[in-house]
C-alpha cells in the first residue's frame, strides 16, 4: 500500500506513460511508494546543482540523446552491443544489493561499489571477497569534508579518498544508517584495506563509460530524482511524471545498446526496481553527464582466507615468480631475499601440487606471509 | 672420467650425441621408457614482460596477451638436469627436447627450477615462452 505522504502519484505515472508514444518502463509499488516524503527525500544524498550549472548538464545532456539517437552511435568503436557486469559469461561482478537507509549517503554505495566492482573484474575473479565498508568512507573520511546523513556528497571527493587514503573492509566498521552503531576505523585498519590505484572523470564521454564497463570496472553516475522513479519496477527508466525529489547517486555495471540504457545498481534494497537494479535511458536526468567517475584498479590488503593455489609463473627475473590463487588472482611471491622469495616459491607450489589450502597475506597483490596446510 | 657437465645416461645402447659444454644430453630411449605420460593439457594464452597476464584455462572472462616468443604448449616436463654451474638448470620438454631455463638472476633460475618440477611432478604441461637465445623466458603451470 502506497504511503499516504508518498510523494509518488501511480496513477498519474501510469497515464503519463500510456500518453508517451514509446512507453519503456513499468511503474508499480515499491519500498519507496511505501515510505513518506520525508523519509524518500533523505535517500537522495546528491547535492543539486546550481542554475548555472544545470544549463550547462542540460546542454550536456542534449548532446548524449542526439549522439545515442543517431544511426551510427554503435560505429565509432569496436565496443560490444552490451555489456553487463552482473552476468558476464555466467559470472556476476555487480555484487550484492545494498541498503542505504535512512541517510544520504548514496555517493558512498555507488563508489564502494564501484570499488568492489573493480576489484572483482579487474582481476576477473567474481569470488573475491571484498566487500568493503561505506561507513569508513562516508562517516570517516566523509566526516573530514563536513559531509553528513543530510548534506550528502559527489562521488568524484569520495574516490579521490578511496585512491589517496583507501577504505577498510565491512567487517571493521559495519554500515548502519546514521552510523548509529557508533562505528569508527581500528588503529590497524591500513593493514585491512582497498585502496584506489587511480581515479579517472568519465563524465560525458558515453564511448569511455561503455569502454571502461567493457575494461575494467563500474562506473559512478549522478542523475535527477524526479518522483515517478521512487515507483519504478522495471523495463528502461525516463522521466514522464512527477516533481523533481533531489540528487542521487548510484554505479553504472553495463549497459545495452539496443535499449539505448545504462544498466545501474541502486542502494536502496531489493524492493525497488528489478531487485535493487534499473536500467536507464542514455541522456537521462544527467545520468551521463554530471558525474561519471571510475577507478583505475584496486589494491587490496587482506588475507586470502582458505584458497587453493591454480596457477604458478615464474620468469627469469629476479624474485619474479607468481601464483595464481582461487577466487584471488596473480599475487607476486613477496620476500625480502632471495631465500625467502623461494622458501614462499616453494611452499605454495608444494601446496599447489598436494591441492592443500593457503593462507596468504596479500599486501597490495604481493605475498609477504603464508600458511599452508 | 672427467667432471663433465652433462646428465649421464646410463647404459646407453647407442652413442649419445657430442654433448657441447654445461648442456645435457639427449635422452635415451631407455630414458625415455621410464616417463610416465599422464594429464590433460589446456593453455589458452601468455602474458608478456614480467607479470603474468593468462586466466586459468576454461574461466569465463579471459585476462590473456599474446606471446612475444615462441610458445611451448601441450608438452609435459619429462626430465630436468642440472649440475654444479651458477644458474644451469634444464628441463627436457616432450618433443622440444632440452630447453635451459632462464639465467637471468639466481632467484629466477632458482624459480624456473622449482616450477619445471612441479610441472615434471604433477605431469601438468606448462604454458612456456621460449626466447631468442633458445632458453626458455618465463612459464605458466596450471
Amino acid at each position: 500500500m502506497t504511503h499516504h505522504d508518498s510523494p509518488v502519484d501511480l496513477e498519474a505515472i501510469r497515464s503519463a506513460l500510456a500518453e508517451d508514444d514509446e512507453p519503456s518502463w513499468e511503474p508499480g509499488e515499491t519500498s519507496m511508494t511505501r515510505m513518506s516524503d520525508q523519509d524518500v527525500t533523505m535517500r537522495l544524498g546528491v547535492p543539486l546543482p546550481d542554475p548555472g550549472e544545470l544549463a550547462q548538464l542540460d546542454r550536456k545532456a542534449a548532446k548524449v540523446r542526439a549522439f545515442a539517437a543517431a544511426p551510427s552511435a554503435g560505429d565509432a568503436t569496436a565496443l560490444p552491443a552490451k555489456h553487463d557486469l552482473r552476468n558476464i559469461g555466467g559470472a556476476n561482478y555487480a555484487g550484492a544489493i545494498r541498503n542505504q537507509g535512512s541517510c544520504g549517503s548514496c555517493v558512498a554505495f555507488g563508489s564502494v561499489a564501484v570499488m568492489e566492482g573493480t576489484a572483482r573484474y579487474s582481476r576477473r575473479t567474481p569470488g573475491l571477497n571484498v566487500d568493503l565498508s561505506e561507513a569508513h568512507l562516508f562517516y570517516g573520511h566523509g566526516a573530514g569534508h563536513g559531509v553528513t546523513c543530510q548534506t550528502g556528497w559527489l562521488p568524484k571527493p569520495a574516490l579521490a579518498e578511496c585512491a589517496s587514503k583507501g577504505i577498510t573492509y565491512e567487517a571493521n566498521w559495519p554500515y548502519t544508517s546514521g552510523n548509529t552503531n557508533g562505528g569508527s576505523a581500528p588503529a590497524n585498519w591500513e593493514s585491512h584495506r582497498g585502496k584506489a590505484t587511480g581515479s579517472v572523470d568519465l563524465t560525458s564521454k558515453v564511448a569511455d563509460i561503455k569502454q571502461h564497463l567493457v575494461n575494467t570496472g563500474p562506473v559512478t553516475a549522478c542523475f535527477i530524482v524526479y518522483n515517478d522513479f521512487f515507483g519504478y519496477t522495471s523495463g528502461v527508466y525516463k522521466h514522464v511524471s512527477g516533481a523533481q525529489a533531489g540528487g542521487h547517486c548510484v554505479a553504472i555495471v553495463g549497459y545495452d545498446d539496443s535499449q539505448g540504457a545504462w544498466i545501474c545498481k541502486n542502494s536502496w534494497g531489493t524492493g525497488w526496481g528489478m531487485n535493487g537494479f534499473f536500467l536507464i535511458k542514455y541522456g537521462e536526468c544527467y545520468i551521463d553527464t554530471w558525474q561519471n567517475v571510475a577507478v583505475s584498479g584496486v589494491n587490496l590488503r587482506t588475507w586470502t582466507g582458505n584458497v587453493k593455489v591454480l596457477g604458478a609463473y615464474a620468469s627469469g627475473h629476479q624474485r619474479n615468480g607468481w601464483v595464481y590463487m582461487e577466487n584471488t588472482g596473480w599475487l607476486l611471491v613477496g620476500g625480502t631475499t632471495d631465500t625467502a622469495h623461494t622458501a614462499l616459491f616453494a611452499d605454495l607450489l608444494n601446496a599447489k601440487e598436494e591441492n592443500a589450502f593457503v593462507g596468504a597475506y596479500n599486501d597490495d597483490g604481493k605475498i609477504t606471509q603464508l600458511y599452508a596446510y | 672420467m672427467s667432471t663433465k657437465t652433462n646428465p649421464r645416461s646410463a647404459e646407453a645402447p647407442e652413442a649419445p650425441p657430442a654433448p657441447r659444454t654445461e648442456q645435457p644430453q639427449e635422452l635415451t630411449a631407455e630414458q625415455l621408457q621410464l616417463l610416465a605420460s599422464t594429464g590433460e593439457v589446456s593453455a589458452t594464452g601468455a602474458g608478456e614482460g614480467e607479470a603474468p597476464a593468462m586466466a586459468p584455462p576454461g574461466s569465463a572472462a579471459g585476462l590473456s596477451a599474446s606471446a612475444a616468443g615462441a610458445t611451448i604448449s601441450g608438452q609435459k616436463i619429462n626430465a630436468l638436469w642440472a649440475d654444479q654451474t651458477n644458474r644451469n638448470s634444464w628441463a627436457h620438454l616432450e618433443t622440444a627436447g632440452w630447453k635451459r631455463l632462464s639465467p637471468l638472476s639466481d632467484s629466477g633460475s632458482t624459480n624456473m627450477t622449482l616450477l619445471a618440477g612441479h610441472a615434471r611432478a604433477t605431469g601438468h604441461a606448462p604454458y612456456a615462452n621460449e626466447d631468442p637465445a633458445g632458453t626458455i623466458a618465463y612459464m605458466y603451470v596450471w
